[in-house]
């Protein structure tokens, strides 16, 4: 073996230090445990139901003052229900901007698609932030995308070879297009998905029991604001549930609107999000007339570098910017209308 | 249980338990099948992931020994096409900058010149390979697994393996000796043309 030897003293082994080996671990135990979470249970299942109907009543003061744009729909928890008669928007900017979207997107037309077809979503994804230039990945890409309505393929277009490639995935899209239309009951029901302790009926009864998870750390708020803009970047939903994932994003606290419209791709947007983890403003971007959805983007507030490195993100600098350029329902991977 | 056992069944402490036994063993496999350090960093969360999504597949055989083998054939995998794996944990990679930072050690590591050298010819000459070849030089010879335990990795038969290994050793021997001399600039060695490696491609700088 010595040939063996002598090719192996050529390229040694190369210690993985041991701040990124924590680093990278913790983030796939984060990933695992959240898949754990959301992987709906049967005694979860049960629950959403009931949750519904003993919200019901609640929301239901709300929703009537919904006549049109601007005019509600906003029952936070505080009992903020615009007036119905009078249509008066008692929102803030941020909140009329999301309420706009959400009858934007109830408005759409809209045929479900049969479980043998295909959504269809093409994007434009910008990388421009400095780990992504440390870290070597394309700046700007444009990526097709197709998600089988049963939930069970997915499939890209591959540049390299110019072909569409499918295969076997869960990709999730049968129960996004079945989240509640409530958007308090949605709302709950996400929080609840990230921050319930796991029950996974896969592990037999007599099997080790799941840790809860540290959440102490986390900014849960945080990541249930990621969590829906990232349902809504990438899905085509049903309207109700679409204007619900909107509705739920504004009861999130601490959702704000630029001050500032935002320019990108050669387009103006309004701006609506959440600035996370202390520096990174995250945001939708809707048509300031039509409100529809175009984007979402992250850009820093402030100058930010990365823990254990020399990367920094100065304040004002996009960390990535994801437009959307086409949406449609269809047959078969590779057709895009 | 077994770890086997506990890993098919979605014990995330099992997953915990593999990554800290192997993830420098995917690191470094990573990094020869992608010839780059940072890539290799996003190759190791990427094969954990799809470890999760895939621990169905892992055998319960008592007598299936290390899993070792099976880890590393995930990771071929991602490595072979980082874009799609990516893809497929898409939700999971958008949030993984504000933990993943990657400052490159190269320099304190290669601290010689020399050394420096010999790796980059060695990764020029590994990255002109087939990647099919490239794989298996990569299990055998640097991770250290047998005929048998590679061909399980990489869902090949055991003759395979052994056909494709005498191959690529020959052809590597061959590379290493016509290029004596380094490559002119560093870049080269990143710039592996193999399209199945689309980052590694976008890497080169």
């Amino acid at each position: 073996m010595s040939d063996t030897d002598e090719l192996h003293r050529l390229l040694p082994d190369r210690d993985l230090p041991s701040d990124r080996h924590h680093h990278l671990r913790e983030f796939v135990m984060q990933q695992i445990q959240a898949d754990v979470r959301t992987t709906p249970t049967a005694r979860r299942r049960r629950l959403a139901p009931a949750l519904a109907v003993g919200l019901a009543a609640a929301v239901a003061v709300a929703v009537v003052g919904l006549g049109g744009p601007g005019s509600g729909g906003l029952g936070g928890p505080d009992g903020r229900a615009t007036d119905g008669r009078t249509g008066q928007p008692a929102l803030a900017p941020v909140a009329r901007t999301f309420e706009l979207a959400a009858v934007t997107a109830s408005s759409r037309s809209y045929t479900p698609p049969r479980p043998d077809q295909w959504i269809y979503i093409k994007r434009r994804n910008l990388h421009p932030s400095a780990i992504a230039k440390d870290k070597g990945h394309a700046p700007d890409v444009i990526d097709e995308i197709w998600l089988r309505a049963d939930g069970k393929k997915m499939a890209e277009f591959n540049p390299f070879h110019g072909r569409v490639e499918s295969w076997d995935q869960d990709n999730g899209y049968p129960d996004l297009a079945a989240l509640p239309t409530d958007p308090e009951v949605l709302l709950s029901l996400l929080r609840d998905q990230i921050t319930a302790p796991p029950t996974d009926p896969r592990v037999p009864a007599d099997g080790h029991a799941m840790p809860r998870p540290d959440m102490s750390d986390v900014d849960v708020d945080g990541v249930l604001f990621s969590r829906i803009a990232g349902i809504l970047d990438q899905n085509l939903l049903p309207p109700d549930v679409t204007a619900a994932l909107w509705r739920a994003a504004a009861l999130v606290p601490g959702v704000t609107q630029a001050t500032e419209p935002v320019r990108i791709d050669g387009r103006t947007a309004i701006a609506v999000g959440r600035v996370q983890d202390g520096w990174r403003f995250e945001q939708l971007l809707v048509d300031p007339d039509t409100y529809e959805y175009i984007g979402y983007r992250s850009v820093a507030t402030k100058d930010y570098t990365y823990p254990a490195s020399d990367v920094t993100e100065r304040a004002g600098s996009v960390q990535f910017a994801l437009t959307r350029l086409a949406t449609s329902i269809v047959d078969a991977p590779g057709q895009t209308h | 249980m077994s770890l086997r056992a506990r890993i098919r069944a979605g014990d995330p402490e099992a997953f915990r338990v593999l990554f800290d036994d192997h993830a420098q063993a995917v690191y470094n496999h990573a990094y020869r099948l992608t010839g780059n350090w940072s890539t290799a960093e996003d190759v190791v969360s990427l094969t954990y992931l799809e470890a999760w999504r895939l621990r169905a597949r892992v055998e319960v055989d008592p007598e299936a020994g290390s899993l070792r083998p099976w880890v590393l054939g995930v990771a071929t995998n991602v490595a072979r096409n980082v874009r799609r794996a990516a893809r497929r944990h898409q939700a999971a990679l958008a949030r993984l900058p504000a933990v993943d930072a990657v400052p490159d050690h190269a320099d304190e590591v290669a601290a010689r010149v020399d050394d420096r050298r010999r790796v980059a010819r060695t990764m020029a000459a590994l990255a002109s390979l087939r990647t099919a070849e490239r794989e298996v030089l990569a299990l055998c010879v640097w991770s250290g697994l047998d005929y048998a335990e590679a061909a399980r990795a990489l869902g090949i038969p055991i003759g395979t393996v052994r056909s494709r290994l005498s191959r690529a050793r020959a052809k590597l021997a061959h590379r290493l000796g016509e290029s004596r001399e380094p490559p002119p600039c560093p870049g080269q060695v990143l710039d592996d043309r193999d399209p199945a490696v689309p980052i590694v491609a976008e890497t080169a700088r």
